[in-house]
């Protein structure tokens, strides 16, 4: 059953949804020596960076180009170069990305013009990489800002280049952890690549030795330059839109062939995955790999009795629901509820293919959903499981169902960063976890208190 | 100082060797990284704990999202605070309004949640795009019959602080509106105190055993039904200045309530609020149980406080907190336990708080206002702080530079207010500081100081 968010209720009660600046800013901050502003008012910058400091428990410094009420009246040129001015002087940057915001695009801010003047106007000076994205709150929610952002990286900095043997991966919303996973999983094939935007240093960082003004990590102006060498790209997205597609635009542009892929959660996702990278590589699956693999065959097979017809609601961002759907159902659980607050119609045939290959009815796919939707929708449902973030804390405890913890934002649970859920290792990770929340539900609920499994 | 931005050159002093002339009150720098929020911000956490009110936040989503449950405001009762109601305006209402989606809105939301008060927040693009929200509420308030009030909070419209202004404003046009009687007792309305883990109901119950009647707490734990009878109170005893004096002093000026400007935060502080209160009644029967009440409750406390003094003696303290009256109190309760505050700080306080400031602090005291990441991790290295006070966004910076954290913001859920609170604060500061895992940061290893968990 396919459901979109029903009227007359206009207003949104808890959204899914964070808005698209969030979603430039973590890409941003996936690049090397990179000092991101926001061109709005000063709450956008502070409230961003609040929401991620509590996620990723690591200093986040984003600047503000701090509107007032003339700025609102006579345009932002100055205030952001003035801005631009003091993020030099106080960080060094190599990159300055500027996202927009509601306010500087309904007042119908020319930055792009602004950046030229700024330019021209301090020629003197070694000017940082300024990249501009545009995003107003308005228009789609934080995977658009994540998505767009990447697509104004690429466009802004790549050119016509010779081919080599090398790919790029422009990954998804995803934790640090599970970018290394990622990294570790293409180091495997041996094989030259670029990931962007890498976060994984910049917000999951180790103790300092010396005090850093930007955090160590990133993809390099100078890797980024070199994407449109790649001889494939690789997007973790199947709902992006190709207008935000910084694969389609590569192949538009560069004809470098764009393959979309599910964020790799369970063996198929990952295989999907390991297929690619065996035609990109021309090599078969390295043994470490294949021995995951099969690690987590045998996970599946030791696990199956515990999770088997277990009914799971998932609420995340459209990429995350489709491979976290995928995996449940490779274990015999249910998606009973699919349900996110982007619009991916891309979803239904998705989920519905899904549902045939494992011979349940087809979920209730909710798009444009807040909580409060979701909420009511469970309200009806007998389920065992709800995954999804921190957010979805309150349905599930006054429903007194448990909630396993993926996503963004993770506030009410430690180590978000550290969380890991891509790759067959990760994949049985999240296994591991969702299957001893189950035995501890039925170790606590039985009176005789089994101390084996 | 150097390496301090042109812009922010009059907002940093050393005291006791720079002339001491603070700049506040002013616009953020921009490109500075100020830890401060927006007008929108100053408004949502004054109005935030009234816990029988919708709280609807109207613009496009991100403003509702970043303030959806993330205060530890709590409520004895309803709890429609922890909600977070947006409009969610699209490109669609940008182009051609907002206001019928604002309409159906606060329709749906009275309905649905029977509140007894619904607040409207402007979000920045809400005059841009010529929203009449006055207009709106007005015909909504004739319509539904409870009170629809809009807050002026667009973003840029100003600082945090004018945001404080907009929800006292908004906060104004209940009180009045109340049918209440005087209260026979004399009677309070305590301001700017928020319940941040159930402080308001330490400080309540402190009044309660004086003999003083409490007419309304604003916000903490507040209902629309106390705020709008605030009027019958006899003094209006206002703790965070910076957010509520605008609304003691209309007050003052409406309803003839004097105030008095306190904090609970320290015991002397705290005494001193109590005794304050009391002295301003001058019944005998209130001082004397006022009396009994501090010497208990100070008896009880000095052992305690003795305890953790020994063991934090000389250990330097780094403040930055949302006002500058606050850091007072916390530059006393810091002292009370053996330390010196070696950096005292405010995103919003104002000159008359500020000044007082360099004579409490030692000289070398680096006092701040509207600081920024840089410039904070900067000052506590030079003035080597082994611990830091502030919020969440501060807490990484502490995490990265091997500091102490103690969380004084309002997501805190240990409560700091009160006697009971200063047991709390000691040993929260206590914890971080004496924590082992220094030993390991290669920060503090530099400085050889590790923690010793004795």
């Amino acid at each position: 059953m396919i459901k979109t968010k029903e009227l007359p209720k206009e207003v949104t009660v808890n959204s899914c949804n964070l808005c698209s600046p969030l979603g430039a800013s973590i890409a941003f901050k996936g690049i090397k020596n990179c000092m991101a502003i926001l061109h709005g008012s000063q709450g956008c910058a502070t409230y961003i960076r609040r929401y991620m400091i509590a996620h990723f428990r690591e200093p986040v410094d984003i600047a503000s180009s701090s509107f007032t009420e003339d700025t609102a009246v006579f345009g932002g040129g100055e205030k952001l170069k003035n801005g631009i001015d003091n993020i030099i002087s106080q960080y060094n940057p190599e990159v300055i990305g500027i996202a927009t915001s509601c306010l500087s695009e309904t007042i119908g801010d020319d930055v792009s013009r602004y950046i030229q003047e700024y330019q021209k106007e301090r020629t003197a000076m070694n000017l940082p990489e300024i990249i501009l994205t545009s995003t107003p709150s308005y228009n789609g929610n934080h995977e658009t800002g994540f998505f767009k952002t990447q697509r104004a990286l690429v466009e802004h900095l790549c050119s016509q280049q010779e081919k080599t043997e090398q790919f790029t991966a422009f990954i998804n919303i995803i934790s640090p952890e599970d970018i290394r996973q990622l990294k570790e999983i293409f180091q495997s094939f041996n094989y030259s690549y670029i990931l962007m935007p890498d976060f994984s240093d910049t917000l999951d960082g180790g103790s300092w030795k010396e005090f850093n003004k930007i955090p160590p990590g990133g993809t390099s102006v100078d890797e980024i330059s070199r994407v449109s060498s790649s001889k494939t790209n690789i997007e973790f997205s199947i709902c992006i839109n190709s207008k935000i597609s910084p694969g389609d635009y590569l192949f538009e542009r560069f004809n470098i062939p764009n393959i979309q892929l599910p964020i790799p959660i369970g063996i198929k996702a990952t295989d999907q995955l390991m297929t690619a990278l065996e035609e990109i590589t021309n090599t078969t699956i390295p043994i470490n790999l294949e021995n995951q693999r099969r690690r987590l065959i045998d996970a599946y097979s030791d696990a199956h009795k515990y999770i088997f017809g277990k009914k799971v609601a998932i609420i995340g961002h459209g990429d995350l629901v489709y491979s976290l759907a995928s995996f449940i159902s490779e274990v015999g659980m249910i998606p009973l509820i699919c349900s996110t607050g982007g619009t991916h119609e891309k979803l239904i045939p998705l989920l519905t293919q899904i549902a045939e290959e494992y011979h349940y009815p087809v979920p209730q796919i909710c798009l444009d959903y807040d909580h409060d939707d979701i909420e009511s929708e469970l309200e009806g449902n007998d389920i065992d499981l709800i995954i999804g973030s921190s957010k979805a804390y309150k349905m599930a405890k006054k429903l007194k169902k448990p909630l396993i913890r993926i996503g963004f934002p993770i506030h009410d649970r430690f180590g978000a960063a550290a969380k890991l859920t891509i790759g067959y290792q990760g994949t049985r990770s999240l296994l591991n976890e969702i299957v001893n929340l189950f035995i501890q539900i039925q170790q606590d609920e039985n009176p005789v208190g089994y101390t084996y499994q | 100082m150097q390496g301090i931005l042109k812009e922010r050159v009059k907002q940093v002093f050393k005291n006791g060797t720079d002339h001491f002339d603070m700049s506040c009150d002013t616009p953020s720098t921009s490109g500075s990284v100020s830890q401060r929020a927006c007008v929108f911000c100053g408004s949502r956490v004054v109005l935030y704990p009234i816990a029988d009110a919708v709280h609807l936040v109207h613009g496009p989503i991100g403003c509702a999202s970043y303030t959806w449950d993330i205060r530890g405001a709590l409520s004895s009762g309803p709890e429609l605070h922890r909600y977070s109601f947006s409009t969610d305006l699209k490109e669609k209402e940008v182009i051609f309004g907002g206001e019928k989606k604002l309409e159906e809105s606060i329709v749906y939301l009275a309905k649905r949640f029977k509140p007894k008060a619904v607040f409207v927040y402007s979000t920045c693009i809400i005059g841009i795009i010529g929203d009449d929200v006055e207009r709106v509420c007005k015909q909504a308030t004739e319509n539904i019959g409870i009170q629809i009030i809009p807050v002026h909070s667009e973003g840029f419209k100003g600082t945090k602080k004018d945001g404080y202004k907009a929800a006292c404003s908004a906060i104004f046009r209940l009180i009045g509106t109340g049918k209440g009687t005087k209260p026979k007792k004399p009677s309070i309305n305590i301001l700017g105190e928020f319940n941040l883990a159930g402080e308001s109901w330490i400080i309540k119950n402190y009044y309660k055993q004086m003999g003083v009647h409490i007419q309304s707490v604003m916000t903490g734990d507040s209902r629309i039904e106390a705020i709008s009878n605030a009027h019958l109170a006899d003094l209006n005893v206002v703790q965070c200045s910076g957010s509520m004096l605008s609304l003691a002093k209309m007050m003052e000026e409406k309803y003839n309530i004097p105030y008095t400007h306190v904090s609970y935060f320290g015991i002397e502080d705290t005494a001193a609020a109590l005794y304050e209160v009391a002295k301003h009644f001058g019944n005998p029967e209130i001082i004397k149980n006022t009396k009994e009440l501090v010497t208990k409750e100070i008896s009880q406390l000095t052992a305690i406080l003795n305890e953790y003094k020994i063991k934090l003696q000389g250990k330097k303290a780094a403040v930055y907190v949302g006002g500058a009256f606050k850091a007072f109190s916390l530059v006393k309760a810091l002292a009370r336990i053996g330390m010196e505050v070696v950096i005292a700080g405010s995103q919003t306080g104002n000159k008359d708080d500020y000044n007082q400031l360099p004579n409490m602090c030692r000289p070398g005291t680096i006092i701040v206002d509207d600081s920024n990441p840089l410039e904070l991790s900067r000052f506590v290295q030079e003035r080597d702080a082994d611990l830091f006070v502030g919020g969440v966004k501060e807490r990484p910076l502490a995490m990265k530079l091997g500091l102490g954290f103690c969380d004084h913001n309002h997501e805190r859920k240990i409560p700091l207010a009160g006697f009971e609170g200063m047991k709390n604060f000691a040993q929260e500061i206590y914890i971080s500081v004496m924590s082992p895992v220094w030993k390991f940061h290669e920060f503090r290893q530099k400085k050889q100081i590790g923690g010793q968990n004795d």
